[in-house]
């Protein structure tokens, strides 16, 4: 089955063996909701065929939108059969990076209430694949975007475009 | 690793009495390419302090330390192992802090002690105005919802404290982080801009403070000094998160140890 991405701030917040002691079992800290932040009541995941074939152009699409370079990449993989069982309502929305060719994978979680957005925490802590791209990993990846001319640089923050040493 | 000792130059055996008092006890190794030794008791040295405080050496970090150790040791103190095992052996020893009272424990002791260099260096007062304007910066950002592009903003920012105003700032930073003057999510936030900022001048008091908070209690901020040192791109780093990558119980810190140590040794 193939995977949502969803990129997150701090792999380690997710971490249970780090949730405060005061939680009881089975609920979740609130801080990880900032790694839930919702648009228009949706939140935007990336589609990622089960062979992973696409996951180091989803995170350079991502990573393109982005100020920093010396940054980490931290990300969640939830299989889609964990949305799909229930319902949530998956739909397609092109996405908005400078990877266009990449922007298709992009899918919203939408219609999604406070519960439903809780729940898909709960999904996302108990079954989700948590991992850090490294930001030396992510530089050579947009790099060779950048060679491969598959970034429209001109949405491509300034900040980002400086340190990657990129005059356009 | 056994390290062989040059008995004929020294009395392994003697206490380290003639070394100042405010100088004996534990042992620290200052990173650098030459190594040599410096002591102190029960707190390491910072390096500022040793260049501008100590010996008065301007350049030296290198030069007091040598100093120190040239009171003793004629000639080289340790041979028969090449220089990037000693340099790891001893990156060991700075990591633990271990005390000693001669010299023969300097080298074959295995009693650990935990002591966070800046606690060397006298706290600022409370209405020193670096502080202060570094407790302005911290708390203007703590309001934010830190996602990467406001992190990179703080960087900035701070960068531009220590431009205008120099290593003190380094410090100053490091009293905040180790006596947790500010909050866990920024002290993780500040140790990752520590390792972005661009500055020779003050790269090996950031490693420092990176590396002193390896060993702090709370898993997010070992996290922030691990991306840190990652952004830092010193392989110097590495001996101290090999260990760490031994010594870590939180399986997540586990793995972003590796992709740090990933990254440093891509070059």
């Amino acid at each position: 089955m193939p995977y949502f991405l969803r990129a997150i701030s701090n792999n380690t917040k997710w971490d249970k063996t780090q949730f405060p002691t005061w939680l009881s079992t089975d609920d979740l800290p609130s801080c990880i909701v900032r790694d839930l932040r919702v648009d228009d009541n949706a939140l935007s995941l990336w589609e990622i065929p089960d062979e992973e074939t696409n996951l180091p152009q989803i995170i350079t699409a991502i990573a393109s939108t982005r100020k920093s370079l010396k940054s980490d990449f931290d990300y969640a993989l939830l299989n889609t059969s964990y949305i799909d069982q229930i319902n949530f309502t998956s739909s397609s929305e092109v996405g908005e990076t400078p990877y266009s060719e990449i922007n298709s994978y992009h899918r919203n979680l939408s219609n999604l209430s406070i519960n439903k957005l809780v729940y898909f925490a709960h999904l996302l802590c108990k079954f989700g694949i948590f991992r850090r791209m490294g930001w030396k990993e992510k530089k050579t990846l947009l790099l060779d975007a950048v060679k491969n001319k598959n970034l429209n640089l001109k949405i491509v923050p300034g900040e980002l475009k400086q340190q990657l040493g990129i005059s356009t | 690793m056994n390290l062989k000792l040059d008995t004929s130059t020294v009395d392994v055996n003697e206490p380290i009495t003639s070394i100042p008092k405010t100088h004996q006890g534990y042992c620290y190794f200052i990173v650098q390419d030459e190594l040599n030794i410096a002591v102190r008791p029960s707190l390491p040295f910072w390096i500022n302090e040793i260049s501008t405080n100590y010996y008065g050496l301007s350049n030296s970090v290198i030069g007091s330390a040598t100093a120190l150790a040239s009171r003793y040791f004629e000639k080289p103190l340790i041979s028969d192992l090449s220089s990037e095992s000693i340099y790891d052996y001893l990156n060991t020893f700075m990591w633990q802090r271990i005390p000693t009272q001669t010299l023969t424990e300097l080298f074959y002791h295995s009693t650990i002690s935990a002591t966070f260099p800046v606690d060397a260096v006298p706290m600022p007062s409370v209405d020193d105005p670096v502080k202060l304007e570094l407790l302005d910066l911290f708390n203007s950002f703590d309001d934010e919802d830190l996602d990467t592009d406001i992190a990179y903003h703080l960087t900035n920012a701070l960068n531009n404290v220590i431009k205008d105003n120099g290593k003190q700032v380094i410090r100053i930073i490091a009293k905040l982080i180790n006596q947790h003057e500010i909050n866990d999510n920024m002290i993780y936030e500040t140790l990752r801009a520590i390792g972005r900022i661009e500055d020779e001048n003050t790269k090996i008091d950031r490693f420092e403070i990176l590396l002193g908070s390896l060993r702090d209690q709370v898993a997010i901020i070992r996290d922030g000094a691990i991306s840190g040192l990652s952004f830092l791109d010193d392989k110097k780093a590495l001996p101290q998160l090999r260990i760490l990558l031994e010594k870590e119980t939180v399986p997540t810190l586990k793995e972003n140890i590796k992709v740090a140590m990933k990254d440093l040794e891509s070059g």
